[in-house]
C-alpha cells in the first residue's frame, strides 16, 4: 500500500515536474526552433554487365533550425533511410573487367572468395548530414560539429577542396558533413580569413586548413593552404600506406566579357619524411559559363589532374581504389566536362551533361530533366550513357542506367 | 510630339472658361456672398490645377528623371514580398521574400523565406547589380554569377536580375521624352530609353511616367525590335516622403506567364549593418 502510494506521488510529481519543463521548454527553445525537411524517394535501374539491377530507397530528413539568440544558432538535421532491391553493392562490378581480372590472375585466388571482400552492403538506418553550433561575435564566427566546406569555385571537380568530394554525375546533391571546428574572421565586409580542423582520433593526425578570401576588382580570390593525411591500401599487399601532404591552393570567380570564369589549383606535396618528393602533384581546373537572353545556360569546365593516368592500359586496382576514395579527383590526367541547361516554361527543366576522360577517351553523357509538380514537389529523372571500351576504360566500364527521384519538401 | 503644345490647349480652355464664368456672373449680378466665396474657392482650386499642371507639363526630361529617381531611390528599406508566378496555363507559385536595401538600393539582399523548397536561398546584388551572389543552404555554397548572369530568371519568375537592379537613369540610359499617354485617367509621360553599356541587356525600354507622382506606372522591354516583356505598376502608396508601387506585374510577352511582386510591407530609411550586404552574411542561419 505504501509502496503504491509512493508510485502514485512521484508519479505525480514527475508528470508535474515534466509538464513544468515542458512548459519552459516551450517559451525558450521550441519557440525559436524551426523545422523543416524533405522526403525522397529514389528508384535507379541499372545494366551492368549484362546483368540487371534496381535499387531504392526512401529518405526522410528533419532539418531542426535554432536561432537561440543573436549570437548563438543550431542547424542539424537527421536524415533516415531504407533501402530496397539490390542492396549489395560490390565495387568490382563498377571497375573495368580488365582491371578485376588482372587482380584476380595477379592474387591467384578464386574471384568469389575476392569479389567478398569488396561487398558493400546498403543499410537501413540514421545519419546526421550536419550538426553544427555556430557563435557570432562581433568580427568572428565560429561554427562546431558535423558542416559543409565547400570549398572551391569548380562544378565538378574541386581540387582545392580536400575535405568533400560531390558525385560527378549529380554534383549538386547534399554532401555529408566534416566534423570540424571553423574558425572565420571577418577582416571586412568581403574578406575572410578562416581556419579549420578536422577533427581526428588523435590530435596529430587532424587536418588542418587555412583560407584567405577577398573581392578583389570584380572577382572573388581564396588563397589556402591545407596540411592533411589519410591512409590508403594496397590491394596486392594490403599493406596499410599512411599519407602525408600539403596543398597550397588558389580559386577565384568572376566575369570576363559577359563570360563567367573561375578556377581552382592545388598543388600537393609530400608531408611525410619516409616518401620521395615525386608525388608532389597539381590538380588545377578552370571553367567558363555564359548565360543566353532566352534563358539558356552553357558551361564547361576543364580539369588537369597531373597525379592521373595518362592511358587506360596502365589502370590497376589500386588506381581505382584510391580514385573511389575521398582524396582522389580523377583517375585520368585530362578531363573535359560540357553541361547545357534550359527552361521550359516555369515548371521544366531540361539538362544535358557530357563528362569526358581525354586519357582514356571514355565518357558518359547524362540528361536530365526535372520537373516541379508544385511550390514544393520536384521529380527528377536521370539517364547514364556510357561510352567507350568496355573492359578498359573509365566510363567505358560503367553501365547503362536511368534514375528518378521524387522529392517533396516541408 | 512636344509637351507644351497640350498645356497651352489646355490652359486656354481652361482660362477662357473662367473667363466666361466670371463674365457670366458679372452680368447677372444675382450671386449671392456665400456663392461667390464657393467660386472664389472652386476658381482658385481651378488655378491651383492649372499652375501645377503647366509646371508638371513644362519639365525636362532631367527634371522628370529627378522626381522619379526621388521616389525609386530609398536610402534604405526593409520589405516583405510576395511574389507569385502565373504559368500561361494558370498556374501558380507564390514565394516569399524579405528584401534589404542600401544606399539608394545599389545594395540589396533577398532572402527566400518561403515555400520550404526555396527556404534559406538568399540573393545579394551589390554595385547596382555589377555583382551578384546565389547562396543556397542545399550545398552551403556561394556562387558568384557571372556579369550576363544578369539577364537570368531571378527563381524561375518573369523578373530577371537585371530588372531588379536599382536604376540609375542618367547613367544606365540614354534617353527621349517621346510622348503624353493617359492611362486609366492619369496623364503619363511616356520616355524612350536606351541603354548604355553600363544599363540593362535591352535594345530599348519604354517607360510611362505618372505626371502626379513620378512613379513609372509602365514598362515595356524591347529585345532588338519585339515587345518581350511588360510591367504594370500599381497600388501606389504614400511612404514617408516616396510614393512606391505596391504592386508590380511582369508580363511575359514571349512565354504568356506572369509574375506579381506584392509589397506587403515596406519599412523605410532604417538603419541597416553593412555587415548584411557582404558575401561573409550569406551563409549566416
Amino acid at each position: 500500500m505504501r509502496n503504491r502510494s509512493l508510485r502514485i506521488f512521484v508519479s505525480v510529481a514527475l508528470s508535474i515536474v515534466s509538464q513544468a519543463c515542458l512548459a519552459q521548454l516551450d517559451s525558450t527553445i521550441i519557440d525559436k526552433l524551426r523545422i523543416s525537411g524533405f522526403f525522397e524517394n529514389q528508384l535507379l535501374g541499372q545494366v551492368q554487365h549484362s546483368e540487371y539491377s534496381m535499387t531504392n530507397y526512401n529518405l526522410l530528413r528533419l532539418n531542426l533550425n535554432a536561432k537561440i539568440d543573436d549570437k548563438v544558432s543550431f542547424f542539424g538535421n537527421i536524415n533516415y533511410r531504407t533501402f530496397h532491391g539490390r542492396t549489395q553493392q560490390n565495387t568490382l562490378n563498377f571497375l573495368p573487367k580488365r582491371v578485376v581480372s588482372d587482380y584476380i590472375n595477379e592474387l591467384g585466388q578464386p574471384y568469389k572468395e575476392v569479389a567478398d571482400g569488396f561487398t558493400n552492403p546498403l543499410n537501413d538506418g540514421f545519419l546526421f548530414d550536419n550538426a553544427y553550433v555556430t557563435i557570432y561575435a562581433d568580427k568572428v564566427n565560429v561554427r562546431i560539429g558535423k558542416q559543409q566546406l565547400p570549398w572551391g569555385t569548380g562544378y565538378i571537380w574541386n581540387p582545392t577542396n580536400v575535405f568533400q568530394a560531390r558525385n560527378m554525375l549529380d554534383p549538386t546533391y547534399e554532401l555529408v558533413g566534416v566534423n570540424a571546428v571553423k574558425v572565420e574572421y571577418l577582416l571586412s565586409n568581403q574578406a575572410t580569413f578562416t581556419g579549420v580542423m578536422n577533427v581526428s582520433e588523435q590530435f596529430e593526425n587532424s587536418n588542418y586548413a587555412i583560407k584567405l578570401k577577398n573581392h578583389i576588382n570584380g572577382f572573388d580570390v581564396s588563397l589556402s593552404h591545407v596540411y592533411f593525411q589519410y591512409s590508403t591500401t594496397d590491394m596486392y599487399t594490403f599493406t596499410e600506406l599512411k599519407e602525408q601532404k600539403h596543398q597550397i591552393g588558389a580559386d577565384f570567380s568572376g566575369s570576363i566579357g559577359g563570360f563567367g570564369v573561375y578556377g581552382e589549383g592545388a598543388y600537393r606535396m609530400d608531408a611525410s619524411k619516409s616518401n620521395t618528393t615525386d608525388s608532389n602533384f597539381l590538380n588545377a581546373l578552370v571553367g567558363l559559363n555564359y548565360y543566353f537572353p532566352n534563358g539558356l545556360y552553357m558551361f564547361g569546365e576543364y580539369y588537369f589532374n597531373q597525379n592521373g593516368i595518362s592511358t587506360h592500359e596502365n589502370y590497376n586496382i589500386n588506381d581505382w581504389m584510391n580514385y573511389l576514395g575521398p582524396y582522389a579527383e580523377g583517375l585520368g590526367k585530362h578531363y573535359l566536362f560540357y553541361g547545357i541547361n534550359s527552361p521550359f516554361g516555369t515548371n521544366w527543366n531540361i539538362s544535358t551533361f557530357l563528362l569526358w576522360n581525354i586519357s582514356d577517351g571514355s565518357y558518359m553523357v547524362y540528361p536530365r530533366v526535372e520537373y516541379s509538380v508544385g511550390n514544393n514537389t520536384e521529380i527528377i529523372s536521370q539517364l547514364f550513357l556510357p561510352y567507350g571500351r568496355h573492359y578498359t576504360t573509365e566510363f567505358g566500364s560503367g553501365g547503362v542506367g536511368g534514375m528518378i527521384r521524387i522529392r517533396v519538401y516541408f | 510630339m512636344n509637351v507644351t503644345k497640350p498645356t497651352f490647349v489646355i490652359a486656354t480652355l481652361v482660362l477662357t472658361a473662367l473667363l466666361i464664368i466670371g463674365t457670366g456672373l458679372k452680368i447677372k449680378k444675382i450671386v449671392s456672398l456665400k456663392k461667390e466665396r464657393n467660386m472664389k474657392t472652386i476658381m482658385s482650386i481651378l488655378l491651383m490645377t492649372l499652375i501645377y499642371s503647366s509646371n508638371a507639363q513644362n519639365l525636362s526630361l532631367d527634371e522628370i528623371i529627378n522626381r522619379v529617381e526621388k521616389n525609386e531611390k530609398i536610402p534604405s528599406s526593409i520589405t516583405q514580398v510576395d511574389q507569385t508566378i502565373i504559368t500561361s496555363k494558370g498556374k501558380s507559385r507564390v514565394l516569399s521574400i524579405q528584401g534589404f536595401s542600401k544606399n539608394s538600393g545599389d545594395d540589396q539582399f533577398s532572402l527566400y523565406t518561403g515555400p520550404a523548397r526555396v527556404k534559406g536561398d538568399k540573393i545579394l546584388m551589390l554595385n547596382g547589380g555589377d555583382d551578384i551572389w546565389f547562396y543556397t543552404p542545399r550545398t552551403d555554397r556561394v556562387r558568384h554569377l557571372a556579369s550576363n548572369a544578369r539577364k537570368q530568371k531571378v527563381q524561375g519568375s518573369d523578373f530577371s536580375y537585371q530588372d531588379l537592379e536599382q536604376r540609375d537613369y542618367q547613367e544606365d540610359f540614354s534617353m527621349e521624352l517621346l510622348d503624353s499617354e493617359v492611362i486609366t485617367g492619369v496623364d503619363h509621360y511616356i520616355i524612350q530609353a536606351i541603354p548604355t553599356d553600363s544599363g540593362p541587356d535591352y535594345a530599348k525600354l519604354i517607360f510611362w511616367v505618372n505626371k502626379q507622382n513620378f512613379v513609372v506606372s509602365k514598362v515595356e522591354y524591347y529585345e532588338e525590335q519585339l515587345l518581350s516583356k511588360t510591367l504594370y505598376a500599381s497600388n501606389v502608396q504614400k511612404v514617408e516622403d516616396y510614393w512606391i508601387a505596391m504592386k508590380l506585374e511582369m508580363q511575359n510577352n514571349e512565354s504568356g506567364s506572369k509574375t506579381l511582386l506584392e509589397t506587403k510591407e515596406i519599412e523605410v530609411n532604417i538603419d541597416l549593418d553593412d555587415s548584411r550586404f557582404s558575401t561573409n552574411y550569406l551563409k549566416r542561419n
